[in-house]
């Protein structure tokens, strides 16, 4: 492999692989494929002597992995598609790779397929990862660009490493001080949540319970004073009113217009870090009444929902009032679609809750009744509940299996008080959260994701009444794992079983909520504190833009410098300098050394021409030529003299 | 003055109705760049004032790439994407920084432009220096858009660059800029210096392939040959040794008697040469005639003997060697008529 052409392919393909590596299991396998077969066939055209594939089939190849992507995403738009494009793009870039300047263009895509990964997901394990990869981008870009053979890889590293050294705090400054712009510049089609765990705009059997197999972080929070206890940790995320007998959805998220919500009582003020989940919902503990984020918006159910999905790390700050009073009265509307329900679908359900309500008083009892059923009969709260299949798959839970997960309590909750005439709702989101000592954050996992049930009653307005709690008071008071029946574990969550490890799970999540909070949630409002707290409160970006303009040059200068100081020519010896120091008192005094003159013939030209300075001329020639052509050790004396004779010689 | 044929001219051409705005401009800025860097000597240090830095088209590339990651990087308000832009930034900034210092105090010198034959390239010839104590990677000389090989310098090394310049005409060549340039690290940023050294050479007439014997008149001996020490009884004098003398020519008699080489001086005989006449080729064109002259030129050197060159208003006594060669060769070349220097 000594060929320079395959040593600066080796290094692009090695880059590329790199750069790819961590993108591949998203990618459609026929894509990962279509770049491998690339990979594969490049090389053996370097090792076998092979030609390039032609150009007419360049072209086909390259046409049909255009429409595969096509067919694949349906679009061109968007992340997926773009990324999928960009790996197609570099794979029929091999196929033709001769010159130079594919290898640039292959690196530029490189550095793209490393943004792609970045758009994606970017959690701190990845960050050495995406390091070695710019690194090796870089440095496969010199060795490409190189018209010599290219470097020994060390000296190439090197100089690479160095460079980045440099460009590390131009880049910090940059990264804190460039303007940020809040919101997108354009509408983006909506990444597909599919990647992304979160939760769903509906709730059928099975969702949630699918959904807390995750024990990825939902979001994490940091409380301004008191944190909450955990019976009143319930985040609000959406809101389901629409049944179809078997999923609940919601209708629409329209903007509550006028302040319906009366705030009182204690209040939490919190800074809430939401991982990208792909949907429009802000998650906020009931019932949020302030929040510093211009593109966040109440729905008239409570919901907090920004106006593009959160496809990126996203940080704001809520106060909520747990004990806010909500609107006093119920509009038409709202009290018709709170108690729709499908006809024949249901049935024995139905005609349950109609004679519940029949048998009690009021409303509240009727509640009250329900949950009593819930608390008494044989209800198992588990993981692992039977599966439904018929058409009337509440009245298979109520009455034949009786083992459910909180949606299957929710949506029976709902639909018997509906039944009754008493309209309701399910609210599905959050319950709970960890505390982690070391952050003092509360963590909120995916495993804690929850259904429960709003209804109305005229006395009090919506009121949440959570079913499950009355099934397994467990779940709500302390978690999941404590509320499952003997045998059943929560997913992912058997780390938590080792006493050891808990310390150091809990350092890990220390580490990964500051990365979330400080670089991914770096955004305008973190740039205007920070900004703040620099002592330039309200600067503007023109502020920003001289400070960072400032603060470029200041490093180039140091770099400049640096660059000058290495390759600063060596001093030359003591020797010859002393030897300079004497021609120059010679041509002061009118005796110029001839370019090609030697000492020695200077020495006998200024004793012709000078007689009273031959003496002394010949005699710091002669420390002269013995200091520079004597062994190293004859030195030691002789250039104190040498040195004491010129300064002494005054022509 | 360079003739508009000539493909390597650079140096201003005569304000002519027709040159395009953009060579008049690069000639406008040619001129300028010379008159404020001065005359140049040898050695040339490329000091900061006279190096020049512009982005390469792939560093307009570079740009573009990052302002479409700082647009991706704002749509998805995405702080890596944004880390990741402006990391690319500042190595860009170091980029261009690294390759003004790549150049940045080197020294050029020796500069020398062979002669070579019309039709084929003209070497031009000169070393690089690198005083400093880092590593110069990836050097280059060109020179009327013909580029050297690049050149790696260790800290303290010094190597030779050397550019190979396409001939056409015969006549004198000369040299009226060379550019030193660097697009190390990352071919995004090109520092260029101009040198103006005074560099000229000529450019011998093309040889014919074949060319009929020249007519052999009364005067050259039978072989054709000359033999040194016939010539000894045509002694001259003495001058100093020169480099180069051989060693036979030294008086070492004289030389026994002072600290001076002597070397005996001959007066060549004009017996035993052949005389190469331009009048034996009546009725020929100009530059065929010369080409048959070039030829048998070449042809009486590479056979050792001495040889004169008879031109209208040039004799060139008969010679031999490298010298008298180059001679010969200069006069066909610098003949009147010639479509001119070829200034490059």
């Amino acid at each position: 492999m000594s060929d320079p052409a395959a040593l600066r392919l080796g290094w692009m393909l090695a880059a590329l692989g790199l750069a790819l590596a961590p993108t591949a299991p998203r990618l459609p396998p026929w894509i990962t494929a279509a770049f491998a077969i690339a990979v594969l066939w490049r090389l053996a055209v370097q090792h076998f002597g092979w030609r390039l594939p032609p150009g007419w089939l360049r072209l086909a190849l390259a046409f049909g992995c255009v429409l595969g992507v096509l067919f694949t995403y349906r679009t061109f738009n968007g992340l997926e598609a773009g990324g999928a494009l960009l790996v197609v793009m570099a794979a029929m870039k091999l196929l033709e790779t001769r010159q130079r300047r594919d290898i640039q263009v292959l690196s530029f895509i490189g550095f793209f397929l490393v943004l792609m990964q970045m758009l994606h997901d970017q959690p701190v394990w990845s960050l050495p990862w995406i390091a070695a990869s710019v690194a090796a981008i870089t440095v496969a870009l010199m060795q490409g660009v190189r018209a010599g053979e290219p470097l020994p890889w060390r000296t190439a590293t090197g100089l690479v490493l160095r460079m980045f050294a440099f460009a590390a705090p131009v880049a910090l400054v940059m990264f804190l001080l460039f303007p940020r712009v809040p919101g997108p510049l354009w509408s983006l089609p909506a990444r597909s949540a599919a990647g992304m765990t979160g939760l769903s705009d509906e709730m059928s059997p099975g969702n949630i319970s699918q959904l807390i197999q995750s024990d990825e972080v939902a979001f994490r929070v940091s409380f301004a004073g008191p944190i909450p206890p955990p019976a009143d940790r319930y985040w609000r995320g959406p809101v389901l009113e629409r049944f179809d007998g078997w999923t609940w959805r919601d209708f629409d998220r329209l903007p509550l217009l006028a302040p319906e919500l009366e705030l009182r009582g204690q209040s939490y003020r919190y800074r809430i870090i939401l991982e990208p989940h792909g949907r429009p919902w802000l998650l906020a503990l009931d019932f949020p009444g302030r929040w510093n984020d211009r593109d966040a918006v109440l729905t008239r159910e409570y919901q907090l929902v920004a106006r593009q999905p959160v496809d990126s790390v996203r940080a704001l700050d809520v106060e909520s009032w747990p004990a806010a009073r909500p609107a006093a009265t119920l509009s038409p509307i709202t009290r018709h679609r709170s108690l729709r329900l499908p006809p024949d679908r249901n049935p024995r359900t139905a005609a349950l809750g109609e004679q519940l309500r029949a048998s009690t008083a009021s409303d509240r009892e009727f509640v009250d009744a329900i949950l009593a059923r819930f608390r008494n009969e044989p209800f198992v709260y588990t993981l692992r509940p039977p599966l439904l299949r018929g058409n009337h798959p509440v009245d298979e839970f109520l009455f034949r299996t009786r083992r459910g997960f909180c949606e299957h309590y929710a949506s029976a909750f709902a639909m018997l008080a509906r039944a009754g005439g008493v309209p309701a709702r399910v609210v599905t989101g959050y319950q709970g959260g960890e505390l982690n000592p070391l952050s003092n954050r509360l963590v909120v996992r995916q495993s804690e994701a929850h259904a429960w049930v709003e209804v109305w009653l005229d006395a009090a307005g919506w009121t949440r009444i959570d079913p499950t709690g009355a099934v397994a008071p467990e779940r709500i008071e302390l978690d999941l794992a404590n509320a499952l029946p003997e045998g059943e574990r929560v997913p992912g969550g058997f780390l938590r079983d080792f006493r050891g490890l808990e310390g150091l799970r809990q350092s890990w999540d220390a580490l990964n909520s500051l990365w979330t909070d400080w670089v991914l949630g770096y955004g305008p409002e973190r740039q205007l504190a920070l900004l703040a707290r620099l002592g330039l409160p309200g600067a503007d970006w023109r502020t920003l833009v001289l400070g960072l303009t400032a603060f470029v040059a200041a490093v180039m200068m140091a770099l400049t410098a640096w660059l000058a100081w290495r390759s600063r020519t060596s001093r030359p010896p003591e020797a010859l300098r002393l030897y300079r120091e004497f021609c120059r008192r010679l041509e002061k005094a009118g005796l110029a050394r001839a370019p090609e003159e030697g000492p020695q013939d200077f020495a006998a030209r200024v004793a012709r021409e000078r007689p009273p300075l031959g003496a002394e001329a010949g005699r710091i020639v002669n420390l002269y030529v013995t200091l520079r052509y004597a062994p190293p050790l004859a030195n030691e004396a002789v250039l104190p003299a040498l040195r004491r004779a010129v300064r002494e010689f005054r022509p | 003055m360079a003739t508009p044929e000539n493909a390597l001219s650079l140096r201003s051409p005569s304000p002519e109705a027709g040159v395009p705005a953009a060579s008049r401009l690069r000639s406008l800025v040619a001129r300028w760049i010379r008159s404020r860097q001065g005359p140049d000597g040898d050695p040339i240090a490329m000091h900061r004032r006279r190096i020049y830095i512009l982005p390469t088209a792939l560093g307009a590339g570079y740009g573009l790439s990052l302002f479409g990651m700082l647009l991706a990087s704002m749509n998805y308000s995405n702080s890596m994407g944004f880390a990741l832009t402006f990391l690319l930034a500042g190595l860009g900034l170091v980029a261009m920084h690294w390759c003004h210092q790549n150049l940045s105090g080197a020294v050029a010198r020796g500069f020398h432009l062979h002669p070579a034959f019309a039709g084929q390239p003209a070497r031009l010839e000169f070393t690089l220096e690198n005083p400093g104590r880092s590593a110069r990677l990836d050097l280059q000389a060109s020179c009327a858009s013909v580029s050297s090989a690049a050149l790696d310098l260790a800290p303290g090394a010094s190597g030779e660059l050397h550019v190979d310049l396409p001939t056409q005409h015969r006549g004198r060549l000369s040299i009226d800029r060379i550019r030193v340039h660097t697009s190390f690290p990352f071919g995004l940023f090109r520092a260029w210096a101009w040198l103006h050294p005074e560099c000229e050479t000529v450019v011998y007439p093309a040889p014919v392939e074949h060319a009929p014997q020249p007519p052999r008149g009364g005067t050259e001996d039978s072989g054709g040959r000359w033999n040194e020490h016939e010539g000894e009884d045509d002694f001259a004098g003495l001058r100093s040794f020169r480099h180069g003398d051989s060693p036979r020519r030294v008086a070492w008699k004289a030389a026994a008697r002072g600290d001076e080489l002597p070397v005996k001086l001959f007066v060549g005989s004009a017996r035993g040469s052949v005389w190469l006449d331009w009048l034996s080729l009546g009725g020929m064109p100009v530059e065929p005639r010369l080409a048959v002259l070039c030829r048998w030129v070449l042809d009486a050197h590479a056979g050792g003997g001495a040889y004169g060159l008879r031109l209208p208003g040039t004799e060139i006594p008969p010679g031999m060697g490298p010298a008298h060669r180059r001679r010969c060769l200069g006069a066909l070349a610098l003949y009147p008529g010639g479509a001119g220097a070829d200034d490059v």
